[in-house]
């Protein structure tokens, strides 16, 4: 009945959405006001192979500090189908394709799921949780749009 | 007087005594700590917290380890947001010894507050495990007025939580314990703890080399672009009129230039016009002048071509060099007779090589292939940077401090910059005076972060091309 494929679309979004969040900056300013500490905020995927963290993150048996801070992470924690967006499964869509303007692709409407995600954010100061949830508030009013190369072979 | 006063409830002999055979315990069954007082440089006013706070200053004193069975259970978690250390120790000190020995050592210094008693916030080097502590609460009343006195302080402490702290202490195995991300090559990543940005310095370059071919007849010696066109996304294909037979069809390449913002067909901000066409084979045996057509999303783009006997052939790189910057790309020469001398640019690519030299002119009249030679990179870097020293951007005026010095590829590893180095300027220490001309500066990829692999990934998925031509709501 089925026949293998794979798209990648879970992990393409899992990306997409980490990429909002991984150019995050803060600056800590001296008594006179000026900037004289900035950095990049680290982020990465919570979920990991334990030894693989174990190795990469702490290649030393003897790690001479906790885990450095602030750090962000994020995870896929949720998927829930979505009846509103749903469409009628026999209506098609069809993409002319790019290389050969006498050809099309046709694909069938696809079925509407709902991701749902986290991110965590730890840090060691109040100052640096405001500037980076301060930096991420203004974009989703209450949603932020993005276009992703879902399925690359009908552009979708 | 409420006491009986034919007993002594703790005479200054007796205690004294109490605290010397404490001392004395704590010399012969203690452990050598480093106590390091935190400086308050810039505390935050409202929310009251301390924004900075350095650590240069390591007093070794004794104290007795209370945790006889290790640092407890589950010391190590991994949580989501990584490997987390939750390493926990009971030091006790002598209260006479700190008063006696580490008081005057800290009074009265700048941004240092209480130095009449170990307090929170402070630093404990255990050299055992080569971990840093912070204190966390510190008892005095333990044991409970013996003799009416206290003798003893026992700090709590807890594996300190790291965010950029200055650790220069002149001790070299505490300075160390802050982990580098680079290890003694590049190739060699450690775990890092500090919130890196990895400088690529140049100083010391190879010049590079590359060989150039002669056409005798009938080459393509430039092609001009007459129109720029519009809408093109992508770089497109350039097609030349193929060459009569026995000859060599020419090959060009094409650049585009953004912001020509009074073409319509370039109102989707990544749709941009033909700049430059570069020869990358000049061709041979053309009687006249092929034509040039341009293959690609964009529409209008137009060019001319003109031939010459006695071009320049094809450019071969023969040796990519070393220690070029994109921001000074070097000059390129062709030394031979010639009516007019062929004139070429070149790319240099992020490592520092000549990746492309593209054939701007291929020259006329010349009887042979002239010789070509590439300007040599800037070679004045000179010095050894020091650990936790200040760099300075000579143009940017950015400064930084030094983590790690790898000279074995050029890579300076600093934290605490305060704003961004630009491409191309000399990083001067002010202790060591090494300097080194900047050739790109990126973010370590070790550890917990992985900023720059999910940007990398999400470049290739994320459609720009998509954007509303009419700005973003």
């Amino acid at each position: 009945m089925f026949e293998y494929f794979y798209n990648e679309i879970f992990r393409r979004t899992i990306i997409s959405f980490g990429s909002l969040f991984n150019n995050i900056l803060i600056k800590q300013d001296d008594s006179s006001g000026n900037v004289n500490n900035q950095f990049k905020v680290p982020l990465a995927y919570g979920p990991t192979q334990k030894f693989l963290a174990r190795v990469t993150q702490q290649p030393e048996l003897s790690k001479s500090t906790s885990l450095s801070l602030p750090r962000m992470s994020f995870e896929f924690v949720g998927l829930t189908y979505d009846p509103s967006r749903k469409v009628t499964q026999t209506q098609k869509f069809k993409k002319a394709l790019t290389s050969d303007k006498t050809s099309i692709h046709t694909g069938y409407m696809p079925v509407p799921y709902n991701m749902e995600f986290e991110l965590a954010i730890m840090t060691k100061l109040n100052d640096d949780m405001l500037q980076i949830v301060e930096q991420i508030l203004p974009y989703f009013q209450p949603a932020y749009t993005m276009s992703v190369n879902l399925v690359e072979s009908i552009g979708e | 007087m409420a006491l009986n006063p034919f007993f002594l409830q703790g005479s200054p002999s007796e205690q004294n005594l109490i605290q010397d055979l404490i001392n004395e315990q704590l010399r012969m069954y203690g452990v050598e700590v480093h106590y390091m007082p935190r400086k308050f440089i810039t505390e935050n006013t409202v929310i009251r917290e301390v924004i900075e706070s350095n650590f240069d200053e390591a007093h070794p004193i004794e104290a007795y380890l209370e945790n006889f069975e290790g640092y407890g259970d589950q010391t190590t978690i991994l949580s989501k947001f990584g490997i987390q250390s939750t390493q926990e120790i009971s030091l006790t000190i002598s209260k006479e010894r700190f008063e006696a020995y580490l008081t005057p050592l800290m009074e009265g210094k700048d941004n240092i507050k209480i130095s009449n008693r170990p307090k929170e916030g402070d630093l404990i080097y255990f050299p055992l495990g080569d971990r840093l502590f912070e204190i966390k609460f510190v008892e005095h009343e333990k044991p409970f007025y013996q003799l009416q006195k206290g003798y003893v302080y026992t700090l709590k402490c807890e594996l300190f939580r790291y965010e950029n702290e200055v650790i220069d202490t002149d001790v070299a195995e505490i300075d160390d314990a802050i982990q580098r991300t680079l290890g003694s090559s590049d190739s060699e990543l450690l775990g890092g703890d500090a919130m890196t940005t990895t400088l690529k310095l140049v100083g010391v370059g190879t010049t590079a080399l590359a060989t150039v071919g002669y056409v005798s007849d009938g080459g393509i010696r430039m092609i001009s672009v007459t129109n720029r066109g519009g809408g093109y996304t992508y770089n497109p294909d350039v097609k030349i009129s193929i060459a009569p037979v026995g000859g060599t069809t020419g090959v060009a390449t094409a650049e585009r230039i953004s912001g020509i913002v009074a073409c319509e067909l370039n109102a989707n901000p990544v749709a941009e016009s033909i700049q430059k066409v570069f020869l990358t084979n000049p061709g041979a045996g053309y009687t006249e002048a092929p034509a040039v057509r341009f293959a690609g999303d964009g529409v209008g783009a137009a060019a001319t071509s003109i031939i010459g006997d006695g071009v320049i052939g094809i450019v071969t790189i023969t040796g990519g060099g070393s220690g070029y910057t994109t921001a000074t790309a070097p000059a390129v020469t062709f030394s031979g007779s010639a009516t007019v001398s062929a004139a070429a640019t070149v790319r240099v690519s992020s490592a520092g090589t000549i990746s492309h030299i593209y054939i701007t002119n291929a020259g006329l009249g010349y009887t042979e292939a002239p010789t070509i030679t590439i300007a040599a990179p800037n070679q004045t870097g000179v010095g050894t940077f020091q650990k936790n020293e200040i760099v300075r951007g000579s143009s940017s005026g950015t400064t930084a401090r030094v983590l790690n010095w790898v000279a074995n590829g050029g890579s300076l590893e600093i934290y605490r910059a305060d704003g961004d180095f630009v491409v191309g300027e000399q990083i001067v220490g002010a202790a060591s005076s090494a300097s080194y001309k900047l050739a790109s500066a990126s973010f370590p990829e070790t550890g917990f972060m992985a900023n720059e692999e999910i940007e990398g990934e999400a470049d290739a998925i994320i459609d720009f091309t998509e954007r509303n031509p009419f700005g973003m709501p």
